[in-house]
């Protein structure tokens, strides 16, 4: 395989409402922690992890609203070069379902049109406060060529299967949804470079 | 909609790039923060359109939808009875004054319109500046993704005298200056003397000198904030054009300097005036501190347009607690006993607040404001339009800037900011190029009557160095059917996009007609008569749109020219001789440069208080728009200054190792077992140590 043993590094963008568990599903799946009453996202927006597959590895750069969706007041540099997104609503709140379609809508319009987008029905270990059945979810997500899980930041159950899942869906051949196939681009944050070797001389 | 609180820090009206960072460094020392933005994008005046939003945004379509917005918000704010004194906040028009020649109809038809980014003012960061110095501190640069210009180039404006003067590399570095081939062998001597005074008049600045003369890259000499010019021979006052009449520079190179790196933004009228010799060595210093950070040249341009930059901004605000409301706005500021503001009247609630930031997108009401004074006000003079082809810059250069100074008898005349973006920066579709030009603009002179000539200028000059079409008929043919191929691929894509085909094909088959009648003009003798009718007339549409009389030399190809690319240097004789037998997987011949669709418009420079003498209350801080500067030093300088009159005691967007966050209060946190991840590596790109703050927190909770 051409790809085997590559990295390959795409933005994943979380959306959904107001905690229906986005930042939670992050905290779980980056370092394994979940918190019962975990503040609203504060100082920690900009994660980075790592998924082994069979023969390539996925590093996902996964980016948090930060509360932007709160007001509808996201800005479009958040869908910007993503490859992949999770939508994330609370199996316990109907609202947060239809608001979850909203989401994709918007993703499907703003995003990158190659995005691959899993539909997450979170908090799954509150199942006798269910009130989104995941029949329903399961149509919605095949009508619009998304798929669908289940997850708990909770208990951990499929939230390290989602990413997995995502990694594998992603295209590990075209080229990255980077500005101009990320060539030429410079890295700002790691200090100042050597100067560069092109020209004559 | 969720309640908001009750009390803000800080309330800031307006997502510019100053408004912005304002916000973030607020939040990011512990403020709590509200941001609005009375438009439904972010940006304000540091806004990135799509095409479309861009013809909308010309045509003044988005204040109608505003003012209808607008009325019902001071409806219910006037409703509202309160006692004690208030100041009614209205919205001010964002639109640009004089436009002309928008026409995205047309261009709509002609590709997505979605794929561009235009910029309302587009900006580089200047590689050793506080912009990048601050992106990088913050962590905000991760945000963002950046790409070196490729060419600066200077170009002076005297068309009269020399009406094909190539665009010249600004030289700077000592290999640009050995070799140009523009520039004098005693020229070559005299600028790179006049360079190492510069430097040598800084601390430090013998090291730098000797740093930049063995060809390495010049480190910042000493804390960018205040060096000290060290006593050297030269008394530091005075202005910087009489500093380097006595170091001897020749006009030609003071040009060069004043305008192409220090950005003066007109001809100066006397040797005494412009920038002082401390603010032009300075400049010079940080423009040489640039050169080989991240590319050959001083500027980075960000992806995706300049908006992105108050976005990110915006986005580490967000990070740190601040909340966001766009579309909404402060209709109304109420004021103690005192007189000073204490509470805000957003469209979501009234909000109590110590300090309320205001940008030019509102305007305050005040008590004795006289009636707006008519419009003398000062702007700025814009042009953007699409391309099929570069004008600046050899192949692999087409992120570009010229600046275009005005002519030595032309005092007070602008200069012109030419900046020129490609896909490579995500700002459009890949083989078009954006144009942008900028320059202080006039009271008598539209955007169009200041920037057409520059636009013209540099499409001639680009048109001059493509090799004249061949004389050979068949291959004339040939390159029709290149054309054809072209027009077809654009073709199957509109179709993917579901866009009306038939529609297409017919626009399609206009424009061809409209090249080919050119064409026969143009053969006829009769290219200026066709020049001036263009100017005269502009009627809507794709064709009349075009700025460029030049374009008509090229044959049907030259509207879809994906990858055609300009090599060597503009005016520049170096051009291959054109393939005799074009093969199908070759380059595509060169093609001159076609306008597709172009808009020039003012931006007047706005006020909160429109002028007024009256004054806000003191923790009311009105954020005037910026006279157009290349680089966001500016914006920078008067970011921080704001910032410093808010927490004067605070440092300005720090980094996290130099402002650690401040643990937050008491909550309940429980942490649930589970497998461990089967993931290989976990790693944090930024925040480590805030990360680290967290899991030393979290086990020290599990343990007590």
């Amino acid at each position: 395989m051409a790809a085997a043993g590559r990295v390959f590094q795409f933005k994943l963008v979380l959306l959904g409402d107001s905690a229906v568990g986005k930042s939670s599903l992050v905290l779980r799946f980056v370092r394994g922690q979940f918190f019962e009453y975990q503040e609203s996202t504060i100082g920690a927006a900009f994660l980075t992890q790592t998924v082994a597959l069979n023969d390539t590895t996925v590093k996902f750069e996964i980016w948090d609203t930060a509360g932007q969706e709160r007001y509808h007041s996201l800005a479009p540099m958040y869908y910007r070069g993503a490859a992949a997104a999770i939508v994330v609503y609370d199996i316990t709140n109907r609202d947060t379902f239809q608001r979850a379609k909203q989401w994709v809508k918007e993703l499907q319009r703003q995003g990158n049109p190659n995005i691959v987008i899993a539909l997450s029905g979170n908090k799954s270990d509150l199942a006798s406060k269910r009130k989104v059945e995941p029949e329903e979810a399961e149509s919605y997500a095949n009508d619009n060529g998304i798929f669908f899980m289940e997850t708990s930041a909770k208990t951990a159950a499929n939230v390290n299967e989602l990413f997995v899942a995502i990694a594998r869906k992603l295209p590990k051949n075209s080229p990255q949804a980077r500005p101009g196939g990320g060539q030429g681009l410079v890295n700002v944050t790691q200090g100042a470079p050597p100067a560069e070797k092109k020209g004559c001389c | 909609m969720e309640g908001l609180p009750g009390h803000f820090d800080v309330v800031v009206v307006g997502t510019g790039l100053v408004e912005s960072m304002v916000a973030a460094a607020c939040a990011r020392v512990g403020r709590r923060v509200l941001h609005l933005d009375t438009r439904q994008y972010y940006g304000a005046r540091n806004a990135t359109f799509s095409l479309r939003q861009m013809g909308e945004w010309l045509r003044g379509e988005e204040e109608e939808a505003e003012a209808e917005a607008g009325a019902e918000a001071g409806a219910e704010a006037g409703a509202e009875e309160r006692r004690g004194a208030s100041l009614a906040v209205r919205a001010a028009p964002t639109g640009p004054s004089r436009a002309s020649h928008a026409g995205d109809a047309a261009a709509a038809a002609l590709f997505r319109p979605a794929e561009f980014n235009l910029d309302l003012s587009p900006q580089l960061l200047l590689c050793a500046g506080a912009m990048i110095d601050v992106l990088r501190r913050s962590g905000v640069a991760n945000y963002l993704e950046f790409k070196p210009l490729g060419a600066h180039l200077y170009s002076a404006a005297s068309p009269a005298a020399q009406p094909r003067l190539a665009a010249e590399r600004v030289p700077c570095s000592k290999a640009d200056i050995f070799l140009s081939s523009s520039l004098p062998l005693l020229q070559k001597r005299q600028l790179m003397k006049f360079l190492q005074a510069c430097l040598a008049r800084r601390a430090g600045g013998d090291a730098a000198a000797q740093s930049w003369l063995a060809g390495r890259a010049v480190k910042a000499a000493a804390a960018p904030d205040a060096p000290p010019p060290r006593a050297a021979d030269e008394s530091p006052h005075g202005s910087f054009a009489e500093f380097a009449g006595r170091q001897r520079l020749p006009d030609a190179l003071l040009d060069v300097a004043l305008y192409a790196i220090l950005h003066a933004p007109r001809r100066l009228e006397s040797s005494a005036d412009g920038p002082s010799a401390e603010e032009g060595v300075n400049g010079v210093c940080r423009h040489l501190e640039s050169l080989g950070v991240y590319g050959p040249s001083a500027y980075l341009a960000n992806c995706y347009g300049s908006s992105e930059l108050p976005q990110a901004f915006c986005r580490l605000c967000a990070v740190w607690g601040g909340t966001y409301m766009i579309h909404r706005r402060v209709s109304r500021i109420l004021l103690d006993d005192g007189g000073r503001m204490e509470a805000v009247v957003t469209s979501e609630g009234t909000v109590r607040c110590d300090w309320l930031l205001l940008n030019a997108d509102s305007r305050v009401e005040l008590p004795a404001a006289p009636p707006s004074p008519p419009a003398a006000a000062p702007s700025t003079a814009r042009c953007v339009c699409v391309l099929t082809a570069p004008v600046l810059g050899a192949e692999g250069e087409e992120l570009a800037l010229c600046t275009v100074f005005p002519a030595s008898d032309e005092p007070g005349a602008p200069t012109v900011f030419a900046l020129q973006q490609d896909a490579g920066v995500a700002v459009c579709p890949k083989g078009k190029v954006v144009l942008h030009l900028s320059a202080e603009g006039s009271a008598h002179r539209s955007a169009r009557q200041l920037l057409e000539p520059v636009l013209q200028r540099l499409l001639e000059l680009a048109a001059a160095a493509v090799p004249p079409p061949p004389a050979a008929a068949a291959e004339e043919e040939e390159e029709r059917e290149e054309g054809k191929g072209e027009e077809k691929e654009e073709e199957e894509k509109k179709e993917e996009e579901g866009g009306s085909k038939k529609e297409a094909e017919k626009e399609e088959e206009e424009m061809k007609e409209e090249e080919e009648e050119e064409k026969k003009e143009e053969e006829g003798g009769s290219k200026k008569e066709a020049e001036k009718e263009e100017e005269g007339q502009m009627k809507e549409g794709t064709k009349e749109e075009t700025l460029d009389d030049a374009a008509a030399a090229d044959g049907g190809g030259a509207g879809e020219g994906n990858d055609e690319r300009r090599g060597g240097e503009a005016g520049g004789g170096e051009a291959p001789p054109p393939d005799a037998t074009p093969a199908l997987d070759a380059p595509p011949p060169r093609v001159a440069p076609q306008v597709l669709w172009g808009a020039f418009f003012d931006l007047p420079l706005r006020s909160s208080t429109d002028g007024s003498g009256a004054a806000l209350p003191a923790n009311v801080l009105p954020v005037d728009d910026l006279p157009f500067a290349i680089d966001s030093e500016a914006a920078v300088e008067r970011a921080h200054q704001l910032f410093k009159t808010i927490c004067p005691d605070k440092p300005f967007l720090p980094s996290l190792e130099e402002y650690p966050p401040e643990p937050a209060v008491d909550e309940m946190e429980a942490e649930i077992e589970c497998e461990t991840p089967r993931f290989i590596d976990t790693q944090f790109t930024t925040k480590v140590e805030y990360e680290r703050w967290l899991q030393s927190r979290s086990s020290s909770r599990t343990s007590g």
